[in-house]
């Protein structure tokens, strides 16, 4: 019997979570002294095992199951599915190093259009290819201010899943702006940093 | 027969692998190249590489299959659905090869392939066909009077072909008039041939079919009906048995007609009669549909009730044995409902989804079955059929099945990708499947209802809160080449 433990990812006393969900809703979450985590005005106590479970505790406790997909927050609860995507932590530094390196494919696609060229200065969270894949557009976005130091797409060309479209290097120096809002777009090379 | 050979995939080659086994036969999978870890390619005792991903270079290609058995030293070959599985030409490949095809002989699968040769094999046998007629008399009048003998509505289409082109659903003799000639132009533009056909239209029907299953020693059986009516563009998702709408009478009539086309097509292995049901209560009448001339994908829901196993009986009649049951001593109790759980997001017009089964826990319990050919960490593409899992429940009642379909449902987490689930549950859920009052129309009719994405609850935020983001290399995800050699990938066994 896997020991049931409370959540300890929220452990910096304070530390707000911002979740995005499938309706582009942006949902606070903070940990309270007392263990729970706050939700607007609910406070909720989680429980997780080792397998991926959680126990969700109330007037009536509710197991769910949870798991994280590139950047992807995955749960499931009652029969019902819930994605959610992580905002970036307030106050954390913009476009580290960690950010930069290969855009991916997420899944096997054709590329639509390539919208920079190698050498452009690129801001982090803009679009640099649009794949299409079972007739939606997949937006890929820079995941960190920088400079396009390679491109291996062409525009019409079929990619396949984990292939690599585009390379920039990072340029710290450009990360002068604001932090976007959200600059996740489920590639690989985003979710590096999507660890509050 | 010692050895067959699987010629398909998924939860149905992982299905026959399993009874093979348990009748002491060794198996063998066949795989294409994106297959080459999948879970039917582990089970089996051998396994054959017969390509690369696209099924028709893979699944569907008959020399690489017949290859594969000569190679493999197989003496059989069961097709499971889909596929290749009512290829008349694949089955005589098979016999000249020498391997026994676990189905109907090749000239059965032929007949029933043609619809015009398939109607008119089951008039002579005295099975109901849907009441119709190409009028001699070709005149508007003529047509408008063949259209009066069936009774209205009607539908008119082109004698020469198919695809919508022609049709025109005609409810009073006014209308006849009206449609009949513009029919006529059409059918002319499209085929070249101004025939025109006259049928009655059955509205709101429900889609009924039966069981049978042949030997060789002249023997044939029904194993009772199933209910397919929740279907979504042709796609059936929920199958039951029995049927609401069927009445222990209207059961014998189905059965003996059933019985009665299997036997006027000299009938061998497992099939099915699909009719299209109308009314209720025993006045309520049916008409022959098609004829399918395999395994079908339900099966789980007649082996429910029936308390049978339809691929071990298949094995058993292919290798030359009698059916291990008399219809007299077959009863259909309980009752059992089968779920198909799809690779699709159904609020996003039902989009087939590819990625990795991140996590993906099958329900377990008492009358609670699940037929899959994946296992967690598997990554789905969409190459093949988006099918992820068959849940098949069994209870006392209906009513109690349906709860238990639903429980099972709401304990079988998938994530990583969309299936289906939330959907299912709102169907089972729905009063009017509760009720039993559906035709093969009502899901595309309900479809906005029975479909929504709900804002998350504050426990579901909270969950997804705690979750801690990993850099697991299983989920890279997104960032592995679907044609890699999964045996490498570190981490999948073991869980």
């Amino acid at each position: 019997m896997v020991h049931a433990r409370q959540v300890g990812t929220l452990s910096m006393p304070g530390e707000r979570l911002t979740l995005l969900d499938e309706f582009g809703t942006a949902h606070q979450v903070s940990p309270a002294a007392d263990g729970t985590l706050r939700v607007g005005e609910a406070a909720v106590r989680i429980h997780r095992a080792g397998d991926g479970s959680l126990l969700i505790e109330g007037a009536r406790n509710l197991p769910a199951w949870g798991a994280v997909v590139g950047s992807t927050r995955w749960v499931f609860l009652d029969g019902r599915v819930f994605t959610f995507e992580a905002d970036r932590p307030q106050g954390r530094r913009a476009g580290s190093a960690a950010d930069a390196g290969p855009l991916t494919a997420p899944m096997p696609a054709t590329v639509r259009t390539v919208t920079v060229a190698r050498g452009d200065t690129v801001r982090r969270g803009d679009v640099l290819v649009v794949l299409e894949a079972m007739k939606m557009e997949l937006p890929v976005r820079a995941a960190a201010d920088g400079v396009v130091s390679a491109i291996h797409c062409r525009e019409g060309e079929m990619v396949q899943s984990g292939q690599e479209l585009i390379e920039v290097t990072a340029s710290p120096g450009l990360s002068s702006r604001p932090q976007s809002q959200r600059g996740s777009n489920g590639t690989e090379a985003d979710d590096r940093s999507g660890a509050p | 027969m010692k050895r067959v050979l699987v010629a398909n995939r998924g939860e149905i080659a992982v299905r026959v692998i399993r009874a093979c086994r348990e009748a002491g036969l060794e198996s063998v999978a066949v795989y294409s190249d994106l297959d080459a870890g999948a879970l039917h390619t582990r089970l089996a005792d051998h396994r054959v590489r017969i390509g690369p991903a696209p099924p028709s270079e893979s699944y569907l290609n008959i020399a690489a299959l017949v290859e594969a058995g000569r190679t493999s030293g197989a003496d059989a070959v069961h097709p499971g659905y889909g596929f290749l599985s009512e290829r008349a030409a694949f089955a005589r490949a098979c016999e000249e090869a020498g391997l026994v095809f676990i189905g109907p002989p090749a000239d059965v699968i032929d007949q029933m392939g043609s619809k015009i040769a398939a109607r008119a094999l089951m008039q002579r046998a005295g099975v109901p066909v849907v009441p119709g007629a190409t009028p001699e008399d070709q005149t508007d009048t003529g047509i408008q009077a063949a259209a009066e003998g069936i009774g209205y509505p009607v539908l008119i289409k082109a004698s020469a072909g198919g695809g919508g082109k022609g049709m025109r659903v005609v409810r009073s003799g006014a209308q006849a008039l009206e449609a009949i000639p513009s029919a006529r132009r059409e059918a002319i533009a499209a085929f070249g041939d101004g025939t025109l056909y006259v049928e009655r239209l059955i509205e709101r029907a429900r889609h009924v079919e039966v069981q049978i299953f042949g030997d060789a020693h002249g023997n044939v059986v029904h194993l009772f009906e199933r209910e397919c009516s929740l279907q979504r563009r042709h796609q059936k998702i929920m199958e039951e048995s029995p049927s609401a709408a069927v009445t222990a009478a209207v059961r014998e009539r189905m059965g003996e007609a059933a019985v009665a086309a299997a036997t006027a097509t000299g009938y061998r292995n497992a099939g099915t009669i699909e009719f299209l049901f109308e009314g209720e209560g025993d006045t309520a009448r049916f008409y022959f549909l098609e004829m399918n001339t395999r395994l079908q994908v339900e099966h789980p829901v007649t082996e429910g009730v029936a308390g049978v196993d339809l691929v071990q009986a298949q094995l058993l009649v292919a290798a030359g044995g009698r059916l291990p049951w008399q219809q007299r001593s077959l009863v259909q109790r309980g009752h059992a409902i089968e779920c198909r759980v799809y690779a699709e997001d159904p609020c996003r017009d039902f989009l087939p989804q590819a990625g990795p089964l991140a996590i993906y826990r099958e329900p377990s319990g008492p009358g609670i079955r699940v037929d899959s050919g994946v296992v967690e960490g598997d990554v789905v593409g969409v190459s093949y059929d988006p099918l992820l899992a068959k849940v098949t429940v069994c209870a006392e009642a209906r009513g109690a099945a349906l709860d238990r379909a639903a429980a099972a449902l709401r304990a079988f987490p998938i994530l990583g990708i969309h299936t289906n689930i939330p959907f299912l549950i709102a169907l089972l859920d729905d009063p009017r499947v509760r009720q039993g009052s559906t035709h093969t129309g009502f899901v595309d009719a309900h479809l906005e209802q029975l479909v929504h994405r709900t804002r998350p609850p504050a426990e579901a935020i909270a969950a997804a809160a705690s979750l801690q983001p990993r850099r697991d290399p299983q989920f890279e995800g997104t960032r592995r080449t679907m044609g890699i050699d999964p045996w490498s990938t570190p981490g999948r066994w073991g869980r």
